[in-house]
């Protein structure tokens, strides 16, 4: 028996990892995905935001003189209630208008992040902020929107799935352990039997010893093993009859 | 008990095990994964549906301003150009339609879809996943004007999982396979082996030898046994006296240990070498393209050259190579192959240059041709009577093993980390075969013979039908596999717009089914077919897959690549069989074997890289189909002839 709980062991562990390997996976998607449509969505909203701003722009006023920017800006921040705070960027980053809480962080990765190439994303403890550059047909972007929100849900939807997943795991690899116990147990009933065999046969040659019998004279049966101690035992015997000075070893 | 001790290395075992693991394990997958996509979908729905309540706002107001503008909803032109670019930026949209307050469409923009797999087993609704659907008023002057309908798409999770789930179902059959492995080696530590061991001992002493003792290990009955038996040789040790004349008797020479090598353990330290090199099967060519590069050298060249100096390095290497096994032992050089092949793949993952990445590629090659043909040796040494066929079947099933798994991680593990991680991931495996190595090949110097061995005087077989052999099985099959699977597939894979992954897939079948064919091909070749037929039909099956599919799109390259991997399963074993038994006569065959194996796949990869512009894969992939039944032809010719010549003059020496 102790050859199957072995091997029942490692089946089971390998199923276990492979479980295992497919909750990793689709924890690891799901995290790509939440994130792709969250940017999508933000980059979406900004554009929005944005257009006034635009629209102003291309008759050439500079962004600062946009007087109820900070209107538009809460309108675009009463659309979720996830975005904490939305603020117009000037080009080197100084802050021309906001609305929502005061976030000082968010004010200062925005003047350090560089837009001027396109947009920039970051994900960080159950916030995210994404900077938007608008305009900027020549010469470079002229300002820039920045979102921030509060992922903080996304992350808890993240864990929840994941508790879940793993529960789920649990229980598929509890039915699938029996499952390979039960199979393995038929599928390996010949080896299974040889070696309770080969413990018998030790048995039997022990119980002859203790016995004071020589072993393979008394009862009979027993299979190979039990007939090679049997020889080696008497091996040996006969060569401590022969005595010391013949030597053991030849 | 002596027939079942040789079941310890019987296929039998090993199948019955890989096929219960990979039934209740595909089971489990499969049911798993629609409790995935159930929890995924539920998972992302929230984010979904606000996304959808964004593209409403967005689409309504654009609508309001122009209505309000005087414009009636029913004359909005362009609406649908303007939806349908609306749809192409949110890829889970499946319909908007714009409807006036009394019902009509105004305009509706639909994409077309095919049922989603829960809805096809209709057990979608029951599930609680259906896609969301929105209605917006339209608002002008506080006058309900229109309705904005947008419905999203139930396929968009299931897109998103199907990705997972075949990488998932991959790296299940990769686990599958390493934990057959390991679960056969720990039944073969702690019950095969030390059972063999004090099986061998008991004998060697019922004939009166007490010379020996054997580590006692496995499980506690047999522990038992062994210190018992142990016992009886050092108490007879001790009591003997040496008597010389003239001098004080002195105690008999102590009983040596005695090591007992099996095939298990250079199983598993193969599998993890050959893995660890393996891990950039499916994209070193793509990479390799991608380096920096001379100008003068084309790319089509560059992809080819690291699997080019590969080839080079293994062909010079294999005739010095058996010689150093064979003076240091194959454990030593196994060990000491393993370090430089993990710097040198650590190098790989450093270096920009395509001459960096070759100059690593070679010194792996060094590595694994010092560290397959120590296991080979020693694996070969092991086999008794009629096992040969078996003992070729296991190592081809390691090497194999070992490039499925490795390829197949590396494919999935560069998808999602990058190239340069995966080859550190190969660093360490590296190592850490290495260390599997090092514990478990016994040296095999002091190992008593297995009974049964022939012994080496025989009579070197006609160099007539080795030399068919090899020009005409041996050329044509690493040819094949050099040209069709290490070069063309991956760059016509990627030509055809797939990703690692995508390409670590099909290269993978090649190995699959080299690992599911290979037990068949010993079978096939133990029973009445013979090596000689086996290798025939393999070759056709080869030959015929080249020709008849050819490389016009992914799945026809993946048919390619199955047919071809079927084949040269069926030859690969039973030839390295044949090499070793005619070598019984004439040693330096089997370095020539070795040679000829990878110096002509070298020449046919710097042959077709040089000339292929990526378009003629077709042409090339007929051209090998031709090369390998001409070489069937020729082999079988020489074969026949061989055989008739030896049956006229009654001599049944070698078995063709």
């Amino acid at each position: 028996m102790a050859v199957f709980w072995r091997i029942w062991a490692t089946a089971s562990a390998t199923l276990a990892i492979t479980v295992l390997i497919l909750v990793a996976l689709t924890m690891l998607q799901f995290r790509n995905v939440q994130r792709t449509l969250l940017a999508e969505r933000v980059a979406v909203l900004a554009q929005n935001t944005a257009e006034p701003f635009v629209s102003a722009m291309t008759i050439g006023m500079p962004l600062s003189s946009v007087r109820n920017s900070k209107a538009l800006l809460e309108r675009a921040r009463q659309t979720d209630d996830a975005i904490t705070s939305i603020h117009l960027l000037a080009p080197g980053g100084r802050v021309l208008s906001q609305a929502g809480e005061e976030e000082a962080e968010v004010a200062g990765f925005a003047a350090r992040a560089d837009w001027s190439a396109g947009a920039v994303d970051r994900f960080e403890g159950g916030r995210f902020v994404s900077i938007t550059p608008i305009g900027g047909a020549a010469g470079g972007p002229q300002g820039a929107i920045v979102v921030s929100l509060d992922a903080s849900d996304s992350v808890n939807r993240a864990w929840a799935m994941g508790a879940e997943l793993a529960a789920a795991g649990v229980g598929f690899l509890a039915v699938g352990s029996l499952a390979i116990g039960l199979a393995l147990r038929r599928a390996f009933a010949s080896e299974i039997a040889a070696f309770n065999a080969v413990e018998q046969d030790v048995e039997r040659f022990e119980r002859d010893v203790w016995r004071g019998e020589t072993p393979g004279s008394g009862s009979g049966g027993g299979g190979e093993l039990h007939r090679v101690l049997t020889g080696a035992h008497a091996s040996y015997r006969a060569a401590l009859l022969r005595g010391p000075a013949a030597g053991g070893a030849d | 008990m002596a027939g079942d001790l040789d079941r310890l290395d019987a296929p039998q075992v090993r199948a019955r095990m890989t096929t219960v693991l990979t039934v209740v394990t595909a089971l489990s997958v499969f049911l798993f994964s629609f409790v995935t996509l159930v929890s995924l979908d539920r998972a992302v729905a929230p984010e979904l549906e606000q996304r959808t309540r964004l593209i409403g706002a967005v689409v309504r107001d654009k609508l309001q301003d122009t209505i309000a503008a005087g414009i009636p909803i029913r004359a909005l032109a362009g609406l649908e150009s303007y939806l349908g670019a609306t749809m192409d930026e949110f890829s889970e949209i499946r319909r908007i339609s714009v409807v006036t307050a009394r019902g009509e469409t105004v305009a509706e923009v639909e994409r077309p879809e095919t049922r989603a797999l829960l809805d096809s087993i209709e057990i979608g609704r029951r599930l609680g996943i259906s896609g969301a659907e929105l209605q917006m008023p339209i608002l002008v002057s506080n006058e309900l004007v229109g309705q904005i309908q947008i419905v999203s798409s139930v396929q968009f999770v299931e897109a998103r999982m199907r990705s997972v789930l075949i990488d998932a179902s991959m790296l299940a059959l990769v686990t599958i396979l390493i934990g057959v492995e390991l679960t056969l080696v720990v039944a073969s530590g702690s019950i095969w082996q030390p059972l063999r061991a004090i099986v061998t001992l008991g004998r060697q002493q019922a004939r009166g030898s007490f010379a020996h003792t054997v580590a006692p290990t496995g499980l506690s009955t047999i522990r038992l046994v062994a210190r018992r038996l142990n016992d009886q040789a050092l108490h007879l040790a001790e009591r003997a006296l040496v008597a010389t004349p003239g001098s004080a008797p002195e105690p008999a020479p102590q009983p040596t240990r005695m090591a007992m090598p099996g095939l298990a353990d250079m199983r598993l330290a193969l599998f993890a070498f050959v893995a660890a090199t393996e891990v950039t099967a499916s994209f070193l060519p793509v990479y390799a393209r991608g380096a920096a590069r001379p100008d003068w050298l084309e790319p089509g060249l560059a992809a080819a050259a690291p699997s080019a100096l590969y080839l080079a390095v293994l062909a010079i290497l294999a005739p010095l190579a058996g010689r150093i096994v064979a003076r240091l032992g194959p454990r030593t050089v196994f060990a000491a192959a393993s370090v430089p092949a993990a710097f040198a793949l650590a190098g790989m993952a450093a270096t920009e240059s395509l001459a960096g990445v070759i100059a690593c590629r070679g010194a792996i090659a060094v590595c694994y041709g010092f560290a397959t043909i120590a296991c080979q040796d020693y694996a070969l040494a092991l086999r008794g009577d009629g096992e040969g066929a078996r003992v070729s079947a296991v190592i081809m099933a390691m090497v194999f093993g070992g490039t499925f798994c490795g390829a197949n991680i590396g494919g999935i593990f560069a998808d999602r980390y990058g190239y340069d991680a995966t080859m550190m991931l190969g660093a360490a495996l590296a190592a850490l075969a290495g260390l599997i190595g090092w514990r478990g090949l016994a040296a095999s110097g002091d190992a008593s013979p297995r009974p049964g061995r022939p012994t080496p005087v025989a009579t070197p077989s006609r160099p007539v039908v080795f030399y068919a052999f090899l020009f005409g099985i041996v050329g044509p099959m690493n040819l094949v596999t050099a040209i069709c699977i290490w070069y063309l597939a991956p760059l016509r894979l990627a030509a055809l717009g797939a990703s690692p992954a995508e390409i670590a897939r099909v290269v993978m079948l090649f190995y699959l089914f080299q690992l599911v064919f290979g037990p068949v091909a010993a079978r096939l070749a133990g029973s009445r077919f013979g090596l000689t037929l086996t290798m025939v039909a393999g070759g056709a099956v080869a030959a015929t897959s080249l020709a008849a599919f050819g490389s016009q799109t992914y799945w026809l390259m993946t048919g390619t690549v199955a047919g071809v991997g079927a084949g040269l399963a069926l030859m690969r074993g039973p030839a390295l069989e044949f090499a070793a038994r005619h070598a019984a006569g004439a040693p330096g065959r089997l370095a020539v074997y070795r040679v000829v194996e990878r110096s002509v796949a070298l020449v046919g990869l710097t042959a077709t890289a040089s000339v292929i512009g990526g378009e003629d894969a077709d042409r090339i992939l007929e051209f090998l189909s031709l090369l390998v039944f001409l070489g069937l032809l020729i082999f079988s010719a020489a074969a026949a002839i061989t055989r008739k010549a030896r049956g006229d003059s009654g001599n049944d020496g070698m078995a063709a």
